[in-house]
């Protein structure tokens, strides 16, 4: 009897369950996906003109008319570049690292990842310490060069430079994993059947290595398309900054700027929806099943020609450097006061811990051009102005 | 047709091999056996070129090879793996060697087609991607690429070790088979005695980096010339003092007996030494059965044909004769 009781008290707790994980999650779906999507649509086609008239295709032809298409073309093309020189940076510190023999392999591959730690807020501020209009290095060549532009490194090409160093992170873990995967016997008979190193990493390792390079190619393109802090701080126009820009403006400065904003988003999120569906189409069909039982570990391919190897090694260095910039950079000037912070020259009589035990004050700009005052803390440091980076330590933990 | 002399190979301060000394006869089947980690992968990898011997010279057809480069050896190497290239056709798995050569491609396909021919692969196959092929149609295309591009030789790293037992007896049987109809030289590794002595003309024995023994399936059985040798093929028995009296043997050395030459129950010849014995325990496998008897202080497993007729129960006495001929002694 009492048993019978229990069951039917226990379905219908289950039934309740049901019922409001139902209702929750259409609540979610509802309030969380459809409305705001909605909402999206009907703030682009309910705008008015200054007669307080509606006039649904408003935006539409404010977008043809205006410069707005300019920042969906300055998005692609960063995006195009970024696919570019991402892959190449990407598939070159994947090689240094895993394929070839360089010596110092370990050391470079920790560089190489640093990325993975910093975010790309604290990586553009890690550069700006060095080749900003007030950077250590600009200040250096300025006094070498009086007549050089101080800004120098701002907009597409400091963006791509930078972004370009920022998102190998992805290249690093999956390129690495898939390179590790390849069973080495292969490239040995291909060694054997007369192929030379150069060939084997063209025809047999690369030809593997496809699948996951699209993947990674077609998630960099949708990086360099929503890009957000580097063309904020660096000065280029693409989507994301203008949507940032005009959610913060209103209809006393401009022409509906929130419908524009809407509809920048929703090309965005077309761009994006268009990709990652080609990736989940392509991915379905495009692996290939490794078809060893048992795998040979990959062994470090020593490059045969002396040239070559100096070339690659120098390569790899440079590299390294570049990865190391920032970190060093804001490392070095975590030891440094706000003002020296801020002025981006490194006082070398005064080194100081406050960032890490104290707390100072210092003004900032917002980037509505505010000025605020925060408590520094260490998070003062990696942030530039306005955004807080930060470390992701968690992340690094975490594997 | 291929001669390692002296070979002494090191990975650090270990050394993997110690003086090496092999000749391979031209169209022989040559198998390397011995346990796990004796060397006889290591020393494969140096005949293919993989390797570097410390000391000794590798010569194929009376040229020293030692230094030549992997690609310009023209040695065939089928792997333990296959190591077929996933990323491409089973047609361009095999045409791979050969577009490297740079022949032309109505060459490349002529030899493609005698090569499937030859190897039972189907035009159908030749299209497939690896990965859809069954594990005996993958090692066809092993075979085929490495023979394609005609190599004077060809080694085989524990081809068979990845497959199921049924499969592994019926590719054993094909591969014999086609290296008969190829009549190319084959260097073979494997640490399974049975493959060894089904497939091999001559059988080279491996222990911790040395050979103890070369010669054909009989010699290294029947004849094994050290009690490694004789413990690593076959079963044996060691002989305990009991027996090893009775049949006035020298007391300083280990002597054995095969399992199968132990006589149960025969009528007693004039050099054997028979004594009771008591049946302690049977397995039955089917074509023979195994006994453990008790006799002269010691337990002596033995093979009997099974008969039918003679079949002894636990506990049953029998008559166990030894023959000095049989007796193995080291
Ligand atoms: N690259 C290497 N570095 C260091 N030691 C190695 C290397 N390759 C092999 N060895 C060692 O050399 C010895 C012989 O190895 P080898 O692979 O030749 O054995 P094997 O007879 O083929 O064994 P298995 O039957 O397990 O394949 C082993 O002790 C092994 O640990
Ligand atoms: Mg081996």
């Amino acid at each position: 009897m009492q048993q019978t009781l229990k069951k039917k008290g226990g379905l219908d707790l289950s039934l309740i369950w049901k019922v409001f994980g139902g209702a929750l999650f259409v609540y979610l779906f509802l309030g969380f996906m459809v409305l705001p999507c909605l909402n999206t649509l009907t703030s682009i086609f309910t705008t008015k003109d200054a007669a307080g008239n509606m006039d649904p295709m408003a935006v539409i032809r404010f977008f043809f008319a205006g410069n707005m298409p300019s920042f969906v073309i300055n998005s692609l093309k960063l995006a195009v570049s970024l696919v570019v020189t991402v892959n190449v940076v990407g598939i070159s510190i994947v090689l240094l690292t895993e394929y070839f023999d360089i010596k110092g392999a370990k050391i470079l591959r920790l560089g190489y990842m640093t990325t993975l730690i910093y975010s790309g807020v604290a990586l553009v501020t890690g550069y700006q310490f060095l080749y900003d209009s007030n950077g250590m290095l600009t200040q250096w060549l300025s006094g070498v060069f009086p007549g050089m532009n101080r800004q120098w490194f701002s907009g597409f090409n400091a963006v791509l430079f930078t972004m370009t160093f920022a998102c190998t992170s992805n290249h690093a873990l999956f390129l690495r994993n898939a390179i590790r995967g390849i069973d080495y016997n292969t490239v040995e008979a291909a060694r054997n059947m007369g192929a030379k190193p150069f060939k084997v990493l063209l025809k047999v390792v690369m030809p593997t290595l496809l699948p996951t390079l699209f993947s990674l190619t077609v998630m960099t393109f949708i990086t360099g398309l929503c890009a957000m802090s580097a063309p904020t701080l660096l000065g280029y126009n693409s989507i994301n900054p203008e949507i940032v820009r005009l959610a913060g403006s209103s209809v006393a400065d401009e022409a509906f700027p929130q419908a524009r904003a809407a509809l920048l988003s929703i090309i965005l999120a077309l761009f994006t929806i268009v990709l990652l569906t080609t990736l989940n189409h392509y991915e379905r069909k495009g692996h290939y099943l490794s078809v060893s039982k048992t795998k040979a570990k990959l062994v470090k391919q020593k490059i045969q020609n002396p040239v070559w190897n100096v070339v690659a090694h120098i390569y790899a260095y440079v590299l390294f450097i570049i990865y190391m910039t920032p970190v060093a950079m804001i490392v070095l000037f975590s030891f440094q006061n706000w003002p020296a912070i801020r002025a981006k020259s490194l006082n070398v009589s005064s080194w100081t811990l406050i960032n890490f035990f104290g707390t100072q004050d210092y003004s900032y700009t917002t980037s509505r051009g505010k000025q605020r005052l925060r408590e520094g803390v260490i998070s003062g440091v990696f942030s530039n102005a306005d955004t807080v980076g930060g470390i992701r330590l968690s992340f690094v933990l975490s594997r | 047709m291929i001669k390692l002399t002296d070979i002494v190979v090191k990975f650090d301060d270990f050394e993997a091999l110690h003086n090496i000394n092999v000749h391979v006869k031209e169209g022989e089947f040559f198998t390397f056996l011995g346990p796990s980690g004796c060397g006889k992968t290591t020393t494969l990898r140096t005949i293919t070129g993989f390797i570097e011997p410390v000391s000794g010279t590798v010569s194929m057809q009376g040229r020293d090879i030692t230094h030549v480069p992997i690609e310009k050896r023209n040695i065939g190497i089928v792997f333990q793996s296959y190591a077929l290239f996933p990323t491409m056709t089973v047609h361009d798995n095999i045409a791979f060697g050969l577009k490297i050569k740079k022949l032309p491609k109505n060459e490349i396909e002529e030899k493609i087609k005698t090569i499937a021919r030859k190897v039972d692969l189907s035009d159908e196959q030749l299209a497939k991607a690896v990965s859809q092929l069954s594990g005996g149609q993958q090692q066809r295309v092993a075979i085929a690429r490495a023979l394609v591009t005609e190599p004077a030789i060809i080694c085989m790293d524990e081809p068979l070790s990845n497959l199921d037992a049924k499969l592994r007896v019926q590719l054993r049987n094909e591969l014999k088979k086609m290296q008969r109809e190829f009549g190319i030289t084959t260097i073979y590794v494997t640490h399974d005695q049975e493959e060894a002595l089904t497939l091999s003309d001559r059988i080279a024995v491996f222990n911790k980096g040395y050979i103890e023994q070369i010669g054909t399936p009989n010699e290294v059985y029947n004849h094994s010339k050290t009690e490694f040798v004789a413990n690593f093929i076959g079963d044996i028995n060691p002989l305990g003092e009991g027996v090893v009296k009775g049949l006035g043997l020298p007391a300083d050395k280990h002597h054995f007996i095969r399992l199968e030459r132990v006589r149960v129950n025969r009528p007693k010849d004039d050099d054997v030494f028979q004594t009771d014995g008591v049946i302690e325990n049977r397995e039955y496998y089917g074509l023979y059965i195994k006994y453990y008897i008790n006799t002269a202080g010691q337990t002596i497993k033995v093979i009997e044909k099974n008969d039918g007729i003679n079949i002894y129960e636990p506990g049953e006495h029998v008559a166990v004769g030894i023959h000095p001929q049989d007796v193995m002694s080291y």
